[in-house]
């Protein structure tokens, strides 16, 4: 076989694996509806877009449009990274055609950079093309040119690649070298920042595909292809061949991390497991993180409506307070990811108390940020005397929504949640409870507005414990290490 | 006494029929080995015996516990699966701790120098387990699984990735405690070394017991290993 044709074959591989790995996730009906899904979304959004948004400006959309595409880009660029974790064999079970140059006479910057384009052409057939028709079919709907609309999709496309590149590249140096990719990340982080916050630079000359609508040039585009290219090949070329795991020895600690979470009794083994694993998988700062990012985006989300748009929303720290529960189910899936639990099924112990521990450990990270942030939010927005209602309301979405998601999925929380027929069960459980504290929050002072959202409250507190001790009775015949597939439920 | 009763169990994945109504005994101070080939049902019905797994149909009954109540179950015997691994970000000793404490050991420490003396892991006590080698991570498993002492255990491979001076050590240990009247279940696809330690044993082929008993019964005066490829032989014939 000709170097070429190995290369073709690997690449058709890596399709493949890439389709069915999809497939394992959202199912065989879910992969091949996202595209479509994609299309019928991009024609609703455009349509309805100009309806519900009609303050947004083109421009103002664009940028959104691009930055989401940037953000997209960056997120799946950071495969650069996985060179590690797959020649330390740290992504378990999961066996990939990326181990390849273990046993075969194939180097791994090869493998990687069919594995780059692979990507590319895999998101590229898998989201951007469908966004594309879908803008070019809202074209006579929305009364924008075929021509626009297609090169809406084009600079989308571009953006992302340039966000994936970069990406890409961050992500291989960081892993070769820690320092210089530190480096690298600080100096991107600080030329970033002239654009947002500081805004010495527009981010339309940061993002030629962005400045391209404001210019017209189609040098700009040149020039995004020839950075993607070239900073992708850097990125292959950053790429190790070789990676060592690094063993270090940690001092025993889960006795003595047991003594802090004796106040919750029997689980405080369990408590200790959990925050020890959390810790030494590097998983601490995402799980906080992520759920910080979380709520603070909704914060900003907030904010350019109200001061960008100059659109009115009737919010209020309860309606912080509200979805701030909500967002803790992102938390409570990435704590079932961590680690399996397989080891668990030579032992006496029920699925049951797994979950609640993993629900217990949950509500200790969390409490304390939401804490902070209903606290922040009432003493700016000059709401003090809600912040009492605004933590109850917090907390008990928190609780109640965990609850939900524990009882509905118990370990497999970030699988069973592609299922359809679950995440339906689970918008029946909460979305009226929510809706009725987000509705009733527009009229807080209203005494009767009050009444709803503290008799809400003390409800989804007073469902939670019930749904808890229902765990054990819909997962504890199962084993640890079952591994659910998708529309199985 | 009959200390494992299995009558009649059946278990299927989806079409994939695992087992087919499977019924056997085994007394109390046995040394009791399951044999077959890959894919045979080995797996499958340690999982059900140990309480992992509920079979579709049939009656499970270890040490007087119903496999309806595999808590209790668990509680009672020690079992080393063949997959599995310790949890990958706790060290040698805390995985230890945490069987103890799981457990309800009282003697929590003195147990566990037992174990990491007796698996020679006192280098190794405070290094994840994901940076312990195969071998050491078997031996960690391998203490889990005896740390509390049980009155049965189940093990699949035991001896798998160990080097010979602790396979032999294991195989002592496990001689010593049939000795002393315990029971072990044992499916391995090392012969020479199950025929030095069992003493009945039950060949499995795609799902159903084509032979069991003691394991002169079974054997005669021939090797196990040549019984073995030909009941196997034979069973494919027939079943398939």
């Amino acid at each position: 076989m000709t170097w070429l044709s190995v290369d073709l074959e690997l690449f058709k591989s890596m399709l493949k694996e890439e389709w069915r790995l999809h497939q394992s996730f959202i199912g065989r009906l879910g992969s091949v509806m996202f595209p479509v899904f994609t299309l019928v979304f991009t024609i609703f959004i455009a349509f309805f877009g100009q309806i519900v948004m009609r303050n947004l400006s083109v421009d103002i959309s664009i940028q959104i449009l691009h930055s989401a595409a940037f953000l997209y880009g960056l997120f799946v660029g950071a495969l650069g990274g996985m060179g590690e974790q797959v020649m330390t064999r740290r992504l378990g079970q999961v066996s990939m055609l990326l181990q390849l140059p273990q046993q075969y006479p194939i180097s791994f910057k090869r493998l990687m950079g069919l594995f780059f384009i692979k990507d590319a052409l895999f998101y590229l057939g898998y989201t951007f093309l469908p966004l594309t028709v879908g803008l070019l079919i809202s074209s006579p709907i929305i009364g924008v040119g075929f021509f626009e609309m297609f090169m809406g999709g084009a600079t989308l496309f571009l953006t992302f690649m340039m966000s994936m590149a970069s990406s890409f590249l961050l992500s291989a140096v960081y892993t070769s070298n820690k320092k210089g990719g530190g480096m690298l990340l600080l100096v991107v982080s600080l030329f970033g920042s002239l654009v947002w916050p500081v805004g010495l630079i527009p981010l339309g000359e940061l993002l030629p595909p962005l400045g391209y609508w404001s210019t017209g040039n189609n040098v700009s585009l040149i020039l995004s292809f020839v950075y993607v290219v070239s900073v992708s090949v850097l990125g292959v070329l950053s790429i190790r061949e070789r990676y060592e795991s690094k063993v270090h020895a940690y001092e025993n600690r889960l006795l003595r991390d047991e003594n802090r979470f004796t106040l919750i009794g029997d689980l405080s083994i369990l408590l200790s497991k959990e925050w020890l694993e959390l810790k030494r998988s590097g998983g601490l700062i995402p799980v906080v993180g992520g759920f910080f990012g979380l709520i603070m985006g909704l914060y900003g989300l907030i904010s350019i409506f109200e001061r960008g748009m100059g659109l009115f929303l009737p919010f209020n720290v309860i309606s912080y307070s509200g979805f701030v529960g909500f967002m803790g189910v992102m938390t409570y899936s990435m704590i079932t990811s961590i680690e399996p639990n397989n080891y668990m099924n030579m032992l006496p112990i029920s699925v049951e108390k797994v979950v609640k521990a993993k629900v217990s450990i949950y509500l200790i990270l969390t409490a304390v940020i939401s804490t902070g942030y209903v606290l922040v939010i009432g003493l700016i927005r000059g709401e003090a005397s809600l912040i009492p209602l605004g933590l109850l309301t917090s907390y008990s979405t928190a609780i109640y929504i965990v609850a939900v998601t524990a009882y509905l999925t118990g370990l497999w929380t970030n699988t069973l949640f592609f299922d359809a027929k679950i995440l339906g069960k689970f918008a029946i459980l909460v979305i009226p409870g929510l809706t009725a504290i987000e509705v009733a929050a527009f009229w807080i002072f209203n005494s009767y507005a009050f009444t709803v959202i503290l008799l809400v409250c003390v409800l989804m507190l007073f469902v939670s414990k019930p749904l808890l001790d229902r765990v054990g009775k819909k997962w504890d015949k199962q084993e640890f290490s079952y591994t659910p597939k998708s529309g199985e439920w | 006494m009959h200390i494992i009763c299995v009558d009649k169990v059946s278990k299927s994945f989806g079409n994939v029929k695992a087992l087919r109504e499977i019924s056997f005994h085994v007394e109390e101070g046995d040394f009791y080995g399951l044999f077959g080939p890959n894919g045979a049902g080995k797996t499958t019905l340690l999982r059900i015996l140990t309480g992992q797994l509920d079979p579709d149909c049939g009656e499970v009954v270890v040490s007087d516990v119903s496999h309806r109540d595999p808590l209790e179950l668990k509680s009672r015997i020690g079992i080393v699966p063949e997959a599995e691994t310790p949890p990958t970000f706790l060290t040698a000793q805390e995985t230890l701790e945490l069987v103890c404490k799981i457990r309800g050991i009282k003697n929590i420490e003195e147990r566990i120098e037992r174990w990491i003396d007796f698996f020679g892991l006192e280098d190794k006590r405070s290094t994840l387990c994901k940076d312990l080698s195969k071998g050491q991570r078997q031996k960690v498993m391998l203490a889990s699984a005896f740390i509390h002492e049980p009155g049965i255990l189940f093990l699949d491979e035991p001896f798998i990735n160990l080097d010979p001076i602790y396979q032999r050590r294991v195989r002592d240990y496990l001689k010593r405690l049939v000795e002393e009247g315990r029971t072990i279940f044992m499916c391995t696809h090392i012969l020479e070394i199950a025929e030095k330690l069992c003493t009945s044993v039950a060949i499995i082929n795609c799902g159903v017991i084509i032979k069991k008993g003691s394991m002169y019964e079974v054997t005669g005066t021939g090797a196990l290993e040549d019984e073995f490829m030909k009941l196997v032989g034979e069973s494919d014939m027939v079943i398939r």
